[in-house]
């Protein structure tokens, strides 16, 4: 009943598969705060210029 | 008369085809009386009676079902999961997008249980299908199954959605068992931070494209999902993200259910393997609880004040939305003021992207 084989063939995919996981969900979040802040920090930024600009 | 006396004849020669009816008869109990996935498991349950009638006359109708929605090109889970993207709300998750990591970390079940399947002698493409029910979701199962040509498709959907519906009886005790009472009265403020249309927007189409370059054989399964997501997002096309959500999931719904029962003729059922099967499934769903919990215990030990429930980590289970109000209810059981529903929401909608992940990994692993 007992495949000691199969199951020392299924370990480097384990490791690999949810390892995988952690790497593509920390590529994804990476993406996500620059979606979330590079237009907040785009805008930010114009805004000042804008105001640097009225001062002069 | 003849053919009756031929029909009972064979129901004498065959008496698995009995206890076949019986297990119909138990899902349709289920789905009705206990109401556990009725959607799934009443047309699974009297597919199954319908394919295991002595002669029946349905089974090439329902055989060719499954050739067009399954077989072939795994269309039926694939246009389920249109629907299903159009369902999901991703903002509670894209105000803290760290909450994917729980998502991430509620798949552990499924890598314990290709262990586990493979050390009891499952073939490698079987037990990766039966890991696969740790996905917690019954379109990446069968479309896994499928794709790998699995010999257990039926157990293996009937393991997955008997788990998912059984969600808040399996998970409440391997909660309580993995945390303490302190753990369970951690209160998370939630600061509802607005995400911008264009980031809603984006977002599908972003995850789509990482996803798909990382796991080509997933791009079916996650572009389906975040296309769905798209329609719903997008903002001009409101009637076609109400179909999707409604009228779409339902119609594959309902021909996924019975086409499944095509599989359950009792010699392709009614096997010691099956028992087996549905046993791994509850160890893939107990092991991805199990990993969820511990990432936030390990998360918590590095962190001195903001510190997370670690009750939010079983939410990555992807059976979105029960696990999260499996969460929210133990969390309102423990302080009826701690909310913990917006955080386990973000975690269980990750989780369904995780788990996608996990699938696509699984498929280029073993196919």
């Amino acid at each position: 009943m007992f495949n000691v084989q199969y199951f020392l063939d299924a370990l480097p995919n384990i490791g690999l598969g949810y390892g995988g996981i952690f790497v593509v969900t920390a590529i994804i979040v990476g993406v996500v705060y620059l979606l979330n802040n590079v237009p907040e920090k785009i805008a930010e930024r114009r805004r000042k210029k804008e105001e640097d600009e009225d001062d002069e | 008369m003849e053919v009756l006396y031929e029909t009972f004849l064979s129901l004498a020669d065959q008496p698995k085809l009995l206890i076949m009816w019986a297990i119909g008869g138990l899902l349709i109990f289920l789905a009705i009386k206990k109401e556990m996935e009725p959607s799934l498991l009443l047309p699974m349950g009297f597919g199954a009676i319908l394919v295991n009638l002595p002669e029946s006359g349905a089974k090439n109708v329902i055989d060719a079902l499954f050739q067009v929605g399954i077989e072939y090109h795994e269309l039926f889970p694939l246009i389920l999961f249109i629907g299903i993207g159009a369902m999901i709300d991703f903002e509670p998750l894209l105000t803290n997008p760290k909450l994917m990591f729980f998502g991430a970390a509620a798949q552990f079940g499924i890598f314990f249980t290709l262990g586990m399947a493979s050390l009891l002698g499952f073939a490698p493409n079987d037990a990766a299908s039966i890991a696969i029910i740790g996905a917690a979701d019954g379109p990446t199962a069968i479309f896994v199954a499928q794709m790998l040509k699995s010999s257990y498709l039926p157990a293996i959907m009937v393991a997955a959605y008997s788990y998912m519906a059984l969600v808040p009886l399996v998970q409440p005790p391997i909660i309580k068992l993995c945390t303490t009472k302190a753990e369970r009265k951690i209160k998370m403020a939630y600061k509802g931070k607005k995400v911008s249309k264009t980031t809603k927007i984006l977002f599908p189409i972003v995850v789509t494209i990482i996803v798909g370059m990382i796991a080509p054989d997933s791009v079916a399964l996650i572009g389906f999902l975040m296309f769905g997501n798209l329609i719903r997002e997008c903002g001009v096309l409101n009637s076609l993200s109400e179909t999707a959500q409604n009228v779409l999931a339902n119609l594959i719904t309902i021909f996924l259910g019975i086409t499944i029962a095509s599989k359950m003729t009792a010699n392709e059922f009614l096997q010691p393997q099956t028992l087996l099967i549905m046993g791994l499934g509850l160890v893939a769903f107990i092991f991805d609880t199990f990993g969820g919990i511990m990432l936030a215990k390990f998360m918590n030990l590095f962190t001195k004040k903001n510190k997370i429930n670690p009750m939010i980590g079983a939410a990555g289970i992807s059976a979105f939305p029960m696990s999260a109000r499996v969460v929210h209810k133990l969390g309102l059981e423990e302080d009826n003021q701690n909310f913990l529903l917006m955080h386990s929401i973000g975690v269980n909608v990750s989780g369904q992207i995780a788990s996608v992940i996990a699938g696509g990994l699984i498929l280029a692993f073993y196919s």
